[in-house]
């Protein structure tokens, strides 16, 4: 990729991140109809729903990466899972922030242990757990270790989740059966909400991605400033 | 003709530390190489490389013409003697070279083990166990560890440390009878002694760097002293 | 598979020899139910409700304090780094570890089964050998995500808080498994009862076991 690319993206993804977000908020508070029974507070799940599919993109994207490092040794697919895995820490603690802030006025509790959310509490444990082996293991081996655990943390989440549904299974289910359960006035918000959060996560990645470089270049450059001192 | 092992400009560093800078080494095969230098010079990280212990920060060994890394047979031919023994303290002395005569595949094993215990001279202790052995004699264990499944290349990291006058001998014979049996071997050490009886080739290594590639020569103590001042540091 | 068990039968030596932690294990675990009994109020119906998770959360304990005892062995001395450069396939360390760990954890559950069964009030032979067939598929299940992760562990200093950090999370399914099927042992339920779950025990199984058998070399790499 050429300089004047890199810096076009590197200008595009937070311009586009920041048009979205704000055509986001505008259509979820000027357009969205008001939900008859929850009131205001269903526009949690714009966001909420943004978040998820962020995040589920973001250890998405660890998997393949790790899988790549794994294959190439190339640093560079090294930096990619830790950055992704990193934004998608962020935006599964929002998840988990924004899923009880609705669930307390509508169900009655801030938390209830149903399936998908003691899979999503997992999911963020796993990834957490993802940080701390970065967070203990630096250089080398601590890349071969988290590009392991990246991939065995992915192919667990389903696993869970279905051991938990099979243990015993509140949660609404918007998708079933191909039927949409929303009311039709809320499908462009979402639309644009999902839209606006994967936009955020791509300007987040690939800034914490271009900062994962300059540490390695910094690194290069702390080891050879001493190669020429002898 | 192939070097039977060769290494291409090694290099190796722990965070900022330059442990090697460019190392360039072949053996042919059946050659013995002493490798010299002071403390932290490098020739124990030099050796782990060549085991496959450590990986190269830089650079390629290379095991009969084919890249070392990943290479069982490489493994197979290997007998490397470092500075931790790799034995287990609860373990007895027969126990822990039994588990390796079954990791390297040894063919009667029973009566290798037996004969290397005598030679070492711990064939009283056999049934002890490691963790109430001196310093001396884990060395002579791990020793014959390395030297249990006959191995062609023998990469052995200061072997006479912490050994008596009687086994420092005993040893000595065994690394000549080996070197007249076409094995090749790498010893490192600081003692200048060792490397006049052993060698046919020193390498002297001195931060991270090769000094001297050659033949033992008379006045090695001062061509020792020359280059690396003393081994004062 | 010679050397995988040779590596098996070098660490059930080791154990034997230090036949002590297991007895303190032991002791431990027993602590361990007897706390638990305090988190329901005395004759209540709720702790035989949960004795089948409180069962299994102490193995959970117990097996991450064996595998970090296991693996301290061998760090000691750099053992598992002399283990790695013997001419043989890392699988094979994996295996024979994986089998080590698992015969283990049998023993150290044969010893608890009795002393749970009579404090939380039902018969030891209640359930037979469905409550062994659910350890055993549980057993492996965690062994392999166990040994894996401890192989990555023994290089990090904190490395007891880290190993149940990265471990649990990933066991939930088998803990969930073995849960259930001894809940339906204990209750008397039939094979045809827990079938369902045992299969999905023994799916769960294969997969980590395949999962683990890909990676660890890469995770004993130099």
């Amino acid at each position: 990729m050429g300089i004047a690319m890199k810096k076009t993206l590197d200008i595009f993804f937070p311009a586009a991140a920041l048009a979205a977000v704000i055509s986001a908020l505008a259509a979820v508070f000027l357009y969205a109809p008001v939900e008859r029974t929850m009131g205001l507070v269903q526009k949690i799940f714009y966001f909420h729903l943004g978040s998820a599919a962020a995040a589920f993109l973001a250890f998405t994207v660890v998997l393949v990466s790790s899988v790549f490092y794994l294959v190439s040794r190339s640093p560079r697919w090294d930096t990619v899972a830790l950055a992704a895995a990193e934004t998608g820490v962020l935006f599964c603690t929002l998840v988990l922030i924004t899923g009880p802030l609705w669930a307390r006025p509508v169900w009655g509790k801030w938390w209830v242990w149903d399936p998908r959310l003691t899979t999503t509490l997992i999911l963020w444990f796993l990834y957490v757990g993802y940080m701390v082996i970065r967070e203990a293991l630096p250089g080398p081996r601590g890349a071969l270790a988290a590009g392991v655990f990246g991939i065995l943390a992915y192919v667990d989440v389903p696993i869970v989740y279905f051991s938990i549904r099979w243990w015993r299974g509140i949660h609404p289910v918007v998708i079933r059966g191909g039927n949409v359960g929303l009311d039709a006035g809320m499908i462009p918000p979402l639309i644009i909400s999902l839209a606006a959060f994967v936009l955020l996560l791509a300007a987040l990645t690939r800034e914490r991605y271009n900062i994962g470089n300059l540490e390695l270049r910094i690194q290069q450059l702390e080891v050879s400033s001493k190669e020429d001192t002898p | 003709m192939t070097a039977y092992l060769e290494a291409r400009d090694v290099t190796k560093r722990f965070g900022t530390m330059h442990a090697l800078k460019g190392v360039s080494l072949d053996v042919a095969r059946g050659g013995s190489l002493v490798l010299l230098g002071p403390n932290g010079a490098g020739k124990s990280t030099f050796l782990g490389i060549l085991a496959g212990r450590i990986r190269p920060t830089g650079g390629t060994v290379s095991f009969e013409g084919a890249l070392l890394r990943r290479s069982v047979e490489a493994r197979r031919q290997t007998g490397y003697l470092s500075h931790s023994p790799f034995l287990y303290r609860g373990l007895t002395a027969r126990e822990n070279l039994m588990l390796y005569a079954d990791l390297y595949s040894v063919q009667r094993s029973g009566a290798r083990v037996d004969d290397l215990l005598r030679l070492m001279d711990l064939w009283e202790r056999r049934h002890d166990r490691v963790g109430g052995f001196s310093r001396g004699m884990e060395q002579r264990l791990a020793i014959a560890r390395s030297l249990l499944h006959d191995p062609g290349l023998l990469l052995l990291d200061e072997p006479f440390s912490g050994l008596d006058y009687r086994s420092n001998s005993v040893l000595m014979e065994i690394l000549i009878d080996l070197r007249g049996r076409d094995r090749t071997m790498i010893i490192s050490t600081h003692n200048l002694e060792v490397a006049s009886s052993l060698g046919n080739d020193v390498a002297i290594i001195d931060r991270g760097v090769i000094r001297y590639r050659g033949a033992v020569v008379e006045d090695l103590r001062d061509l020792y002293m020359g280059l690396v001042g003393g081994g004062q540091r | 598979m010679r050397a995988a068990l040779a590596i098996t039968r070098k660490d059930l030596l080791l154990e034997m020899r230090g036949r002590e932690v297991v007895v303190i294990l032991f002791v431990f675990a027993f602590l361990v139910l007897t706390l638990f009994s305090l988190s329901a109020s005395p004759g209540s119906e709720a702790l035989s409700e949960m004795a089948p998770g409180i069962l299994w959360i102490t193995f959970l304990f117990a097996g991450v304090l064996g595998l970090g005892r296991n693996f301290d062995r061998e760090r000691e001395n750099d053992c598992f780094q002399g283990l790695l450069l013997a001419p043989c396939d890392p699988t094979q360390i994996y295996w024979g570890k994986c089998l080590s760990t698992l015969i283990f954890m049998l023993v150290f559950q044969a010893l608890l089964w009795p002393l749970f069964s009579i404090l939380y009030g039902f018969s030891p032979l209640r359930g037979g050998h469905i409550v062994w067939t659910a350890f055993l598929l549980g057993d492996i299940g965690f062994v392999a995500l166990g040994v894996l992760l401890s192989a990555i562990a023994i290089h990090i200093r904190s490395r007891e808080i880290v190993l149940p950090l990265l471990l649990f999370p990933l066991c939930l399914p088998v803990l969930l498994g073995g849960v259930q099927c001894t809940a339906s042992a204990m209750a008397g339920g039939g094979f045809r009862e827990v079938a369902g779950w045992l299969g999905r025990l023994a799916a769960f199984d294969v997969i980590f076991i395949s999962l683990g058998s890909i990676l660890f070399p890469f995770v004993v790499e130099e």
